[in-house]
Formats: C-alpha cells, structure tokens, sequence
C-alpha cells in the first residue's frame, strides 16, 4: 500500500514538472525545465551522441543551465527548443528544435538529438520531426525549413528523406569530423509540398 | 568634402526614406510635442530630447519596429517621420505610423508619396502579409489620403481615444498584400 | 486553501478572483503550454515556470498596464485559470480583456463567463474604465459564445489578422460600454 502511494506521488512529482506544448503518439514535444539540467549535460558530453550532434566543446552544468534561464519577456527569438518526452517511460529522452530562425526569409534549420541511444532506430526522431516540421508551418509560419546533414550520418539523411526534404545541395568538406573532412547534405522542405503530404 | 549625414535607404522623388540620426533628435523632440503634430499622434505626455534619444538607441533582439526619418530632398531637410511598429513577424502584419512634422510640407502630397514608399517597403522587402492603420475620426486629412492610398476602412472603433476633451472614433484601416500586387498589375 | 489565507479580491458565486500565486507557476505553466488550451490563443512559444516567474518580477509598475487574477473555484478548492485586463489606458479609459479557463474538464460550465462579468463589473465600477474589448478567431465558437453573452457586441473584423493552422483567418474584435453595461443591470 505504501509504495503504490510512493509511485503515485512520483507521477504526480514528474507530471506536475511536465508541460507538454505539442502532443503526439510516443512522444510529446514539452517546455525545457532546469531540472533536466544534468540529463542535458549528460547528452552534451557523451561521446555517442555528441559525434552527431558535432559538440567538440566539453559542456560544464553551469552552461548547460545557463541555457534554461528565461528570455526577456515578449522578446522574439531566433531559436526555439523543445525537450522530447517519452510518454511511456515518463522521461525527457532529447531535445528538438528550430535554430537560425529567419523572420523576414521566413525559414529555419531543424536540428534534433536524442540523448538516450537505446531510443535510436525507433521512429522517435522522425515522429518528433514531423510534430516539430507541422508547427513550424502551421504554426511559426515558416516558409520553408532547412537541415544540414553530414554524409556519415545515414540515419539523419534517410530520416530527412523519408520525411519530404529534397536534396538542395552539397557543401563539400563543409565538416571535420574524426580527423577527416566530411561533405554536408543541404536538405530544404517548403511548406507547399508539406501541406500536400497530408491531404 | 562635406561629411553627408543623411544615409538615404529608399528613393522617391521628392523624399527620400533615410536612416534615422541622433543629430537630428533635438527636431524630432520638436515634432512628438507640438500641439499640432501631437493632436492626433496620441501623445498626451511631454517628451525629452533626452527619451528621444532613447527611443532611438540601438537595441538587441529582432526588430518589433522600424522607424525613418521622411528627408526632403530639394530643401535639404527632415520633415518628419514614418515606419512600421507592433511588428509581429508570426503573423506578419504591423501597423504602419506617418508624421509629417513641419506644417509647412502638409497638403503637399508629401505623405502619399512616403506612404507608398514604406508599403512597396514592407510587401516587397520585410514580406508582411498585412499592414494596418488607425486614424482618429477627426483627423479628416489623414484619414482621406490613406483612403485615396489604397487603404481599405476595416471598421471603426467607437469612443476609443480621449481628445480635446471627449471620446473620438478612431477609424482601422488595413492593407492586404494580395491588394498590393493586385495595385501593381 | 482556507478562507483566511486566501487572499480573495473579488468574490463571485462559484468563483473568486485572487491575485497571482507565484507559487502556482507550474500550473501556469501546465495551462499555457497546453495543447488545446493555447490552440486559440495563439501562443506559439513554449513556456517555463521560469518564464512565468521572471515576468511576474517585471510587473511593477503603477498605474499597471496589465492586471492578472487568478480563477478559484470554491468548491473543488483550485485555481482553474486566469482572467485578465490588458493594455489598461487610463487617459482613455480602455482595457482589453481576456480569459483562460486552464482545467479542460471544467470546459462548458460557464466559468469564463462568471469570471469575465466579475471582471467587467470590477473594470467599469472600480477602474474607472468606459470602454471593455475583446477578440476571439473566427473558429472559436466558444469564446464568441461566451463574449456575447457578456454583452459584448460585434464592432470590428480584421481581415486575414492572424495566422493559425496553416492559414490566415480572421479576427473578431468586440466591445462593451460602460453606458451599455449600465443599462444592462438596472
């Protein structure tokens, strides 16, 4: 009787700490909560995940909490980052967002990590992506969304395909990356050919 | 060789848009307070030079307006200012603000001219989708030469300004893009 | 919460207004980031409990230009949302009005209403204010619904104002006077 009140005022300690602004089946896209701090900074830093992710910085907890600090308010942004919740197992697993947000060119770079490897080949990206590219659209008004992959990454560049965006170019030797200079993929997705994806 | 201190951003014919300057803060302090100017401008407190200035200063953050200075180009003079405000690049649209400060350029089409110029501006180069405009009722001038512009009246708002001792209309106007390309067809 | 810590503002029937907890961030939080509750009021930034806290520092200056109570509904003992006046002009005497019922299960049971006539009556008998507005999107049949059963009466459509779901719709502005509200409640 006592650990099943344990476990609940868990959920309710967690549930109360999560607010998801965008809904979807295994995940939801949640507001960033400093309390995820060190789970932040353990994406940052991890070698797996961070060869990806192209942080060559070693990342302490005092700038990764830095990051969680509130913008002046009604300031407008040119990043927008949401924190991927597995709704199942009730925790954050990676992060999502759009970066180099351009108001007047109306377009943004989509970039996505997930920091828990045990939740890669599953479709999280690509549905985290999916809910992250509508509300670009439908929501921010994006006139077109852009992605940067670089060629040893064949999950992101399959996943990029699967999800609309064409190959707009290559930049070559754009990366280095392991000792080695590595050709990055420009992939562009308009909003136009978003739409009718869904009709 | 003379140090040109106005930085022209749009040409027209006779005005030009230019770049807002510091050294000509003292005439637009000038301008926000004279009784005449101010009387439908909606400024009820008295500005400083020193908050002018302020106004004015370079700030961080993505742009929530866009102010110019209107130059004349033959006289060698600002004459007043226009631009864009309460920008809202979501749902692109911002209302668009025009003052001519010197009483001496009124009724001389000046207005139209630099109110096109800033439409061509805000369609063409910032990619709004809709630019709006409130002209009190009495401020017949303003109201009939935005009208003559292409702005289209949207409604009125009821007793929403207190002027000269009552409650005035003001009138809204908008302006679409599909209207501007359509105009330039 | 008991009766004598809270500090109750206004009192209504079912329903007090309190002046903002900031101890009650999350559930601000939990309302504002809400899929459905923010789907009309066009909040498209997420939000953090910071967020919430570090403008609630900022609000200090007097005569406030925005005022925000918090809904209480007295007997399930909560906070359910917010009602709010915004861009209070004291020369000429408007505010603009707005309200979010944040519990979606309380959806439907005229909450909003109460809270809005609550408000509206401590707008025009207390602020001194001569003219109330509000807006709805053209969809969102319940805050049209609720803004006219005020006695609030349509005065301006902007066209193409506002850009939800993929595409631009219109907005619908409203209004009371406080001759009119008057008149209503002889």
């Amino acid at each position: 009787m006592t650990e099943e009140k344990k476990d609940k005022e868990d959920k309710e300690e967690e549930d109360d700490d999560v607010f998801p602004f965008i809904k979807g089946d295994n995940i939801d896209l949640v507001a960033g909560n400093s309390k995820w701090a060190n789970l932040s900074c353990k994406w940052r830093n991890d070698p797996k995940v961070r060869h990806y992710a192209r942080n060559i910085w070693p990342q302490t907890l005092e700038e990764v909490r830095k990051r969680f600090e509130p913008l002046p308010d009604k300031q407008m942004r040119d990043s927008i980052k949401f924190t991927i919740y597995h709704k199942q197992s009730k925790r954050p697993i990676g992060r999502i967002g759009f970066s180099r947000i351009d108001w007047v060119n109306r377009n943004a770079n989509i970039f996505a990590i997930i920091g828990e490897p045990e939740y890669w080949g599953k479709g999280i990206a690509g549905e985290a992506s999916k809910l992250m590219i509508n509300y670009g659209f439908t929501e921010l008004n994006l006139h077109k969304i852009l992605s940067g992959v670089f060629t040893p990454n064949k999950r992101s560049l399959r996943a990029a395909e699967k999800l609309g965006f064409e190959k707009e170019g290559v930049l070559k030797e754009e990366m280095y990356v392991d000792g080695q200079y590595h050709d990055v993929h420009r992939f562009a997705l308009f909003k136009r050919d978003w739409k009718k994806k869904d009709e | 060789m003379e140090k040109p201190e106005v930085f022209p951003f749009i040409l027209g014919e006779n005005i030009d848009l230019v770049a807002i300057n510091l050294e000509h803060v003292n005439l637009y302090a000038k301008w926000i307070n004279d009784p005449r100017v101010r009387r439908y401008a909606r400024n009820t407190i008295p500005i400083t030079v020193e908050e002018s200035k302020k106004w004015f200063e370079p700030r961080e953050g993505i742009k929530e307006f866009v102010t110019f200075e209107i130059y004349h180009k033959k006289d060698k003079v600002p004459i007043g200012t226009c631009g864009y405000e309460h920008i809202d690049w979501i749902n692109r649209h911002a209302n668009t603000f025009m003052s001519i400060g010197e009483p001496k350029y009124w009724n001389k089409n000046l207005g139209t001219e630099a109110s096109k110029l800033l439409i061509d501006y805000g369609f063409g180069e910032l990619n709004f989708h809709k630019i709006y405009a409130g002209i009190f009722e009495p401020n017949i001038g303003s109201w009939s030469v935005a009208e003559k512009d292409g702005f289209v009246l949207e409604g009125i708002e009821k007793k929403t300004i207190y002027i000269d001792g009552e409650y005035v209309d003001a009138r809204k106007y908008r302006y679409l893009k599909e209207d501007w390309l359509k105009s330039k067809e | 919460m008991e009766k004598n810590t809270r500090l109750t503002f206004i009192e209504g029937e079912r329903i007090e207004l309190l002046p903002i907890n900031p101890e009650n961030v999350k559930i601000h939080a939990r309302w504002e980031n809400d899929p459905k509750a923010r789907l009309y009021t066009r909040n498209v930034f997420p939000v953090s409990p910071e967020d919430l806290k570090k403008r609630l520092e900022q609000d200090q200056e007097r005569p406030k230009r925005d005022i925000f109570f918090e809904i209480y509904h007295k007997e399930l003992d909560k906070i359910v949302g917010f009602v709010e006046f915004h861009n209070i002009n004291y020369i000429n005497n408007a505010a603009y009005l707005s309200v979010l019922i944040g519990e979606k299960e309380l959806w439907g049971n005229y909450l909003g209403t109460e809270a809005a006539k609550l408000m509206i009556k401590y707008g025009f008998e207390e602020l001194n204010l001569v003219k109330i507005t509000a807006s709805a999107l053209r969809p969102n049949k319940g805050a049209c619904r609720i803004i006219e059963s005020i006695g609030m009466k349509l005065e301006l459509v902007l066209k193409n104002q506002v850009y939800f779901d993929g595409v631009y719709i219109d907005e619908l502005k409203f209004c009371i006077f406080r001759e009119e509200w008057e008149q209503m409640n002889k």
